[in-house]
């Protein structure tokens, strides 16, 4: 474990506009705190949103989180199951730079969920606190994280949250710091969006693909690799069907005129191309 | 004198040859019954049931020395079919027929007070070990003829009572006539076709039932699971002779086969309630009975609400599974039960039963934490997972469900071509998975891509090769084709959570 004190050289200096910065950050071994500067320098975003999150909001994180890494802008966001922790393993297949602020103590397992994904963190990009070592995690704590997570990156992405979902005060906490707030839009009969639409009528700028973000960040967003897998035409009609609308296994194929037995291997191809999830209803909806 | 007579013990679903040995005395002082050789409670009780027995047959026992003998002594012998063999050789001591005749027989069966004979279980192995042990004439409750006739070369000789039976010994009187055309009153199956709006569940079924897989059905309440899976035996292969004689000696072991049914021919459906103990599930007892899963032995097994069966008992159920026997091991020795069937398990996606969807109050993580915890024990067993849900209208529509009759060719031709491969689909040991489903390098690509993406354990990669062995079957194909792995992919139990 590293110990960085505010006077520390190596102290991010963007903590600095808070007004009540943490006295002291704590960094998990074995990340060499010469390393942090390079992990936290700009570009850099936090990507945020509800712990229960449907599969699709969090294929959306780690495909966003993937295609910014890419791009060559980091991630940070707070180890926490759904979004975040789709946005720090989006950021590792792509070998991109991500950091987990917590909300305890750096030693805790927490969320156990996490765990084999926090060992990961650990060891290609950074865990961090301002909590010391053994703090246990309390809901209190986790607005206070917010605000670390709010300051050290250049902009804040609001993937999925409910009316009252603490990704809200991370994104208020961004703009208090005058940070660019971006939110996916949703549509408004689903409870997974009332918290970025709110956002959205607030003044955030809406994001639908890589490239909002990236003319966010002042970067060119040409150099976004959006991928694009090639795919036969049964399956694009498939694909087209659930855009219009999410829908069982039974109900697609009834949609797309094609028998269970060939309409499953439809599904499991763009399953596997990542280009669809099934949430826990059975239902399935497109990533893209 | 000395009398003898010929019974069986059973134990598990084999019967052991008894000898009856019975001493008489006419001694009024030192009158008495007594029965030794390892009998149980009700073979002890077994002594009221003679005297009053052989009073109504005209014969009073009270004034006389009665000593029977069970041998082999170190057999335990349970159960009140001795009653019949012992009666006779009482009655023999006491000259009412000819010792040679009663010694010349088998016997088995149950007395009344009045003198009726009432049937008992297991009388297939009992006409079996009879003929086996060169006793073919089967004295029985006339009840029990019928099955006993179902083994070659036996005679039985179907008695009303043991009043009956000594008649029929001295020629005196015929046996009931015994129905040898008595086939299972078969219970119509219900239809397929009847399970509308479920098309991928439908597909599943067939699947499980052309390769042998196991099958678990999620969804809410009544949308079909129990329907669905009651259909299950109505498309598997009905039993051939041998598995037939095999279903029916244990059904009549545990006493579950309803008098005069003759040979079960069509699979056995077994849906035990989810609070079954261990014991009711894999057999045992302290006279070993067979469980569900034996008597499920050539059909299925239905756990409905699986979370809600005892941990234990699941446990209980990973051994049978795997090997397709059980062994039940006692004090007195083990004994080995055949237990092969097809396993429907069932249960509600999420706690509170609304399904995730509309209505559920579940957060996401404590319906994963519900299924998996559910199907823990047995999840590494289970082949294909299949979500339902009411079925929209727009399903309703254009599904044309098949009739079992439809389905039940394609399913028997898979099987054809897996008979001619001599391995049924579920149960291809790992080291001739590439032997007997090869993949070229189109179906490992998406096998590898599975692996990567979904995150499979090497496990579940074998689960999914072995069925897209199965849906090519169903397809009448040699080679796995991709889309054939792809549809295995689908189907695999990860697919509903």
């Amino acid at each position: 474990m590293i110990e960085l004190p505010r006077d520390d050289p190596r102290y991010p200096t963007r903590l600095d506009d808070l007004a009540d910065p943490p006295a002291t950050l704590y960094v998990r071994e074995p990340v060499q705190p010469d390393a942090l500067g390079e992990l936290l320098r700009p570009p850099i975003v936090a990507i945020v949103g509800s712990r229960n999150a449907s599969a699709a909001g969090i294929a959306f994180a780690t495909r966003l989180a993937g295609e910014l890494a890419a791009s060559g802008v980091g991630v940070i966001s707070g180890l926490a199951r759904g979004i975040d922790a789709g946005a720090h393993q989006g950021t590792l297949d792509r070998s991109g730079r991500t950091v987990a602020v917590l909300g305890c103590g750096i030693d805790r397992d927490y969320p156990s969920a996490t765990i084999p994904l926090a060992r990961r963190i650990a060891a290609e990009g950074a865990i961090l606190s301002e909590y010391p070592p053994g703090t246990p995690p309390a809901p209190f704590r986790f607005p206070e994280r917010n605000r670390i997570v709010a300051a050290l990156a250049d902009a804040t992405i609001v993937i999925e949250a409910a009316a009252r979902s603490g990704a809200l005060i991370t994104a208020r906490l961004a703009l208090d710091l005058g940070r660019d707030v971006l939110a996916v839009p949703g549509a408004p009969w689903s409870s997974g969006a009332e918290g970025t639409n709110l956002l959205l009528k607030d003044g955030a700028l809406p994001l639908t693909a890589v490239a909002d973000a990236l003319v966010c960040l002042g970067l060119d967003p040409g150099t976004a690799r959006v991928d694009d897998p090639a795919i036969d035409a049964s399956a694009r009609r498939v694909l087209a069907a659930l855009r219009r609308e999410p829908a069982s296994a039974d109900v697609l194929a009834a949609r797309c005129g094609l028998t269970s037995s060939a309409a499953a291997a439809l599904i499991a191809e763009l399953e596997l191309k990542g280009l669809l999830v099934r949430e826990l209803d059975g239902r399935l909806v497109p990533t893209a | 004198m000395l009398t003898r007579a010929h019974a069986f013990a059973l134990t598990g679903l084999d019967a052991t040859p008894v000898e009856v040995e019975v001493y008489t005395a006419d001694e009024p002082k030192n009158a008495c019954f007594t029965i030794v050789g390892l009998p149980d409670k009700a073979l002890q009780e077994a002594r009221s049931r003679i005297r009053s027995a052989a009073f109504a047959a005209g014969l009073n026992t009270t004034e006389s020395l009665m000593l029977v003998n069970l041998a082999p002594a170190e057999v335990r012998k349970e159960g009140a079919g001795f009653d019949l063999p012992i009666a006779l050789a009482v009655l023999a001591g006491h000259h009412q027929v000819d010792e040679r005749l009663v010694d010349e027989v088998a016997a088995v069966g149950e007395l009344a007070f009045d003198g009726r004979l009432r049937p008992v279980p297991g009388i297939l192995s009992i006409a079996e070990a009879a003929v086996r042990a060169g006793r073919p004439v089967l004295v029985c409750p006339s009840a029990c003829a019928a099955e006993a006739a179902l083994v070659p070369g036996c005679r039985p000789l179907g008695c009303v009572s043991l009043q009956h039976a000594v008649r029929v010994l001295k020629g005196e009187q015929q046996p009931e006539q015994v129905d040898r055309g008595a086939t299972a009153l078969d219970e119509p199956i219900p239809d397929l076709a009847d399970v509308r709006g479920q098309p991928s569940a439908r597909r599943a079924l067939e699947v499980c039932a052309a390769g042998g897989h196991n099958l678990l059905l999620v969804g809410p309440p009544g949308v079909g699971k129990t329907m669905l899976a009651k259909r299950l035996p109505g498309i598997l292969p009905p039993l051939d002779d041998e598995a037939a004689l095999l279903a029916t000696r244990i059904h009549s072991a545990a006493g579950v086969l309803s008098p005069g049914a003759g040979l079960l021919r069509v699979p056995p459906f077994r849906a035990p309630h989810h609070s079954a103990t261990t014991p009711a599930l894999v057999g045992g007892g302290t006279r070993i009975r067979p469980g569900e899963v034996t008597l499920a032995t050539g059909g299925v097994l239905f756990l409905d609400e699986l979370p809600e069966f005892r941990r234990d008992a699941l446990e209980a159920l990973r051994v049978p599974i795997e090997d397709g026997h059980v062994r039940i091991s006692r004090a007195s020795g083990s004994v080995q039960l055949p237990a092969r069937f097809n396993l429907i398990a069932a249960m509600n996606p999420c706690p509170c039963g609304g399904g995730g969807s509309s209505g559920c109050t579940c957060a996401r993580e404590r319906v994963i934490a519900y299924q998996r915890k559910a199907s823990g024990p047995l999840l590494d067993r289970i082949d294909v997972g299949v979500r339902l849900e009411r079925p929209a209208p727009e399903v309703l529509r254009v599904d044309r469900p098949e009739s079992t009759a439809t389905v039940r060719d394609r399913v028997f031709a898979a099987r054809e071509r897996q008979a001619a491969r001599g391995c049924i689909n579920g149960q291809i040991p790992v080291d001739l998975l590439d032997h007997h489903a090869p993949l070229d390098d189109a179906c490992t690509r998406l096998v590898d891509e599975a692996e990567r993406r979904l995150a499979l354990s090497p496990r579940g990669l074998h689960r999914i090769q072995r069925v897209a062995r199965t849906i090519a079957d169903l397809a009448g194909s040699d080679a796995i084709a991709p889309p054939h792995v792809a549809e295995a992919i689908a189907v695999r139990l990860g697919a509903i959570a």
